[in-house]
């Protein structure tokens, strides 16, 4: 089934998407946190493919898998937890399109919870040997719920990218969404960084996805997705995601 | 524009890794991200006034097959990289290597103001 959401970005239904379903989105972003993070919890919860999203915006390519095409944006599903993960660096210009058919989708799926996985690049990051995780969420009570499960609160400050608009539209529309962002490297994928991101989604959601093997993969996995990060690097320079260094002005 | 060529290279068995240079007011700190290397066998050298050459070796051979690729062949052995410093510094190098990230901090020259 074809959802026209937009004029460039469609999502394709292959399998059941049920309702109320928490929608997890595991998205390019600094030290490709959420896709390393998506890909494990795909493998760990033996995730089944039941669409994509296509978009004239994306590079035209797709990834593939034992010989037969995938596409670059896919979505899968465990139970009522579905994941958005992409294998392809997100175009600066194609993200406004992308975010809006997310939250269009998940509002016509009448999703329970937008949760997007991700990294906020610290400079320090090379001597931090637990990586933080900071949250922000779309309403008062979601932001409550985090807080309830100890759950640092990012305060102040820029989020810049695709999960900064998934979270604005989400807040617009009345949907309840969390974005999880830990501490990592701007530019060298982060698997340790990933590692503590799903820690934190098993706190939020009950889960109880086990992180060793990612751990100990972590140099493997690194070195596997330098080109993946070289391109990611470059779509965020043009969406300028170093706006996040910023130091907002004060309010008086 | 130059045509994008690929962060492997198989004539000379050397991946590409990836980099950063960071100039601070008194030194300019040179990172690299070399996971899987042998931290033992990194070499770092100056090619000219402004260029660092970085080579760490593997600390196995790794083939396109490792990653589930089987229509290219080749294998790689090791890292290599040609960084280019763009403010003039001394040619002393400090090394350090934390999780399979190399440092290298270069002092800046000083610069006689008038």
């Amino acid at each position: 089934m074809v959802l026209g959401l937009s004029h460039s970005v469609s999502i394709f239904e292959r399998g059941l998407v049920p309702e109320d379903a928490i929608i997890i989105a595991g998205l390019p972003d600094v030290g490709l946190v959420g896709v390393i993070a998506g890909l494990h919890l795909a493998s760990s919860l033996q995730m089944e493919d039941v669409g994509s999203i296509e978009s004239d915006l994306f590079p035209p390519l797709v990834s593939l898998h034992n010989g037969l095409p995938k596409a670059a944006v896919r979505i899968l599903r465990s139970g009522n937890l579905i994941l958005i993960l992409s294998e392809t660096a997100i175009p600066a210009n194609a993200v406004y399109k992308l975010s809006q058919a997310i939250v269009q989708w998940a509002m016509k799926k009448k999703a329970k919870l937008i949760i997007s996985l991700g990294g906020i690049a610290v400079e320090d990051r090379i001597s931090l040997k637990n990586p933080r995780v900071f949250a922000t969420a779309s309403d008062e009570k979601t932001l409550q719920g985090l807080k309830e499960k100890s759950i640092q609160v990012l305060d102040r400050g820029y989020i810049v990218g695709p999960y900064a608009l998934i979270l604005k539209y989400a807040a617009m529309e009345g949907l309840p969404a969390i974005t999880l962002l830990a501490e990592s490297f701007f530019n060298y994928p982060d698997p340790e960084a990933a590692a503590t991101a799903i820690l934190e989604l098993n706190k939020i959601l009950g889960l109880n996805i086990d992180v060793k093997e990612l751990l100990a993969r972590g140099e493997e996995i690194r070195l596997a997705s330098r080109d993946f990060m070289n391109r990611t690097q470059m779509e965020m320079e043009r969406m300028r995601k170093s706006q996040e260094y910023d130091v907002p002005p004060i309010h008086v | 524009m130059a045509f994008e060529r690929p962060s492997w290279r198989t004539r000379s068995s050397t991946i590409e890794p990836l980099t950063n240079v960071i100039v601070e007011m008194e030194e300019v700190i040179v990172t690299a991200d070399i996971p899987c290397a042998d931290v033992s066998k990194i070499r770092v050298s100056f090619v000219d006034e402004k260029t660092l050459e970085i080579t760490a070796q593997l600390k196995r051979k790794f083939r396109f097959q490792d990653f589930n690729i089987s229509h290219r062949r080749g294998e790689f052995s090791r890292y290599h990289a040609m960084v280019t410093i763009p403010v003039p510094i001394e040619k002393r190098i400090a090394l350090t290597c934390e999780k399979n990230i190399l440092e290298i901090r270069l002092p800046r020259k000083s610069i006689v103001s008038t």
